[in-house]
């Protein structure tokens, strides 16, 4: 073998243990790598729109409440979804309470709740709906018993329990 | 554009400036007067100094800062000489400090969230806007009278220039009262209001609260501004709309008269405008 040939075949052995130490390298990284996660974990998310107004918030817990450019104590906290009006006023809330065990969702005017749909951790679903002038109307189930209870203002309210069936 | 976290929340008249607080934390008048981390709610102006406050414990009186107990401030007003502030907080409270001490000198029970505070022209009577409005005595702080509000949140309590009158809004209407003896003079409902459907608007039998009003300095109409998005004068001794402006993107939380001849504006789109009636 020639002083050539064997410098060519010292290269060839130099150059293939730099592939194998670059293969191991790769191996290794690839290996180490994070997993993509797929589970973001944060305490609050918000949505804004396009005029920067908050219309959507993911929170545990959720925030005060915005009315009219004021924002109010909420009873206690509670932890889920609100939706907000293009003006930032909380209109809808799907959520959990710390304080009461209850899970509810509720639709909002400017002024008031007008809808309650809830359930108790035992049971006893209701959904209420009422108006500003305290019309009200509330559908409920206790003990294997349907209501449809409702009541006007000033006047009391009123049972109809559907007869058990034959 | 970010309008509504510089939507404007109140104004007060300092001297010949108007002065703004907004929910980005900053107060304005022609210039940035101050800048804070937290939404403002409300301002206020004597003859030399300005306070303003909003989600903190933190009142700012000037240069220096009062601290209400808990929960944070929603309304303030000062006495007409300058040296009380009433201070409406979320914990049912309307606290009256001492300007030359910073001391809180009374509480005022209103057993709701104190969204409104005024004062009586001649500094003897509060007017207080929760769910519902009182008129209380200012020196020791008794309650005068409730009365006959319109149901639900009160945003906004005014009394006359003079003194006889004081106005409430509220979520459907504005309601006027002789402030001396509570009688209800007159019930402000508003017939149409605007909805907004994209670019257009659309005329509709519905109500949306009423967030601000004012008397012209005769005593003789009210301004109101609201979530329709339109400043309306009233004739008070009629009830009926004499006029209506429009202009503003968002709901209109402050209106002020600054003479007999024009009045202000200050809405959560962010802006502030000045009306003239002919």
């Amino acid at each position: 073998m020639t002083e050539e040939q064997k410098k060519i075949a010292s290269l060839e052995r130099r150059v293939n243990l730099l592939i194998l130490i670059l293969v191991i390298a790769i191996g290794a990284g690839i290996a180490a790598a994070p997993k993509k996660p797929d589970v973001l974990r944060v305490r609050q998310l918000s949505i804004v729109d396009a005029n920067g107004v908050e219309r959507v918030r993911l929170g545990a817990p959720l925030p005060e409440p915005m009315i009219l450019g004021k924002r109010f104590h909420r009873d206690g906290f509670v932890s889920g979804i609100l939706l907000f009006d293009a003006e930032g006023n909380e209109r809808s809330g799907y959520a959990t309470s710390d304080d009461y065990p209850n899970v509810i969702f509720t639709l909002d005017s400017l002024a008031t709740q007008h809808v309650l749909f809830m359930a108790e951790p035992q049971g006893s679903p209701t959904l209420m709906m009422w108006d500003e002038k305290k019309g009200a109307l509330r559908f409920f189930v206790d003990e294997g018993q349907p209501h449809i209870r409702y009541g006007r203002a000033g006047e009391k309210d009123v049972d109809l329990v559907p007869e058990a069936s034959k | 554009m970010m309008w509504l976290a510089a939507g404007i929340t109140s104004i007060a008249i300092a001297g010949n400036e108007v002065v703004s607080a907004s929910l980005d934390g900053k107060v304005r008048s022609k210039q940035l007067i101050a800048s804070k981390d937290y939404e403002l709610y409300a301002v206020t102006a004597s003859a030399n100094r300005i306070a303003f406050c909003g989600n903190s414990r933190d009142i700012n009186v000037g240069e220096r800062i009062f601290k209400i107990p808990a929960g944070w401030c929603l309304a303030l007003d000062f006495s007409p000489d300058g040296r009380t502030l009433a201070v409406g907080t979320t914990e049912k409270q309307v606290e009256l400090f001492d300007v030359a001490t910073g001391n809180i000198l009374r509480s005022l029970d209103t057993k709701w969230s104190a969204a409104a505070v005024t004062w009586s022209p001649d500094g003897k009577t509060i007017a207080t806007g929760a769910y519902g409005v009182a008129i209380w005595n200012a020196p020791d702080g008794s309650l005068l009278r409730n009365l006959e509000a319109p149901p639900g949140a009160i945003h906004a309590v005014v009394f006359s220039r003079d003194g006889a009158r004081v106005a409430a809004a509220g979520p459907k209407t504005a309601h006027i009262w002789n402030a001396a003896t509570g009688e209800l003079l007159r019930k402000i409902e508003p017939e149409g209001f605007v909805q907004f459907v994209g670019e257009k608007s659309v005329i509709e039998p519905i109500t949306v609260p009423l967030l601000s009003l004012d008397f012209s300095p005769d005593g003789k109409t009210l301004a109101t501004g609201g979530s329709d998005r339109m400043v309306r004068i009233w004739d008070v001794e009629s009830g009926k709309e004499l006029r209506r402006f429009e202009g503003h993107h968002a709901s209109i939380t402050a209106v002020r008269f600054l003479d007999a001849k024009r009045l202000v504006s200050g809405s959560l789109d962010g802006t502030i405008k000045f009306w003239t009636l002919k």
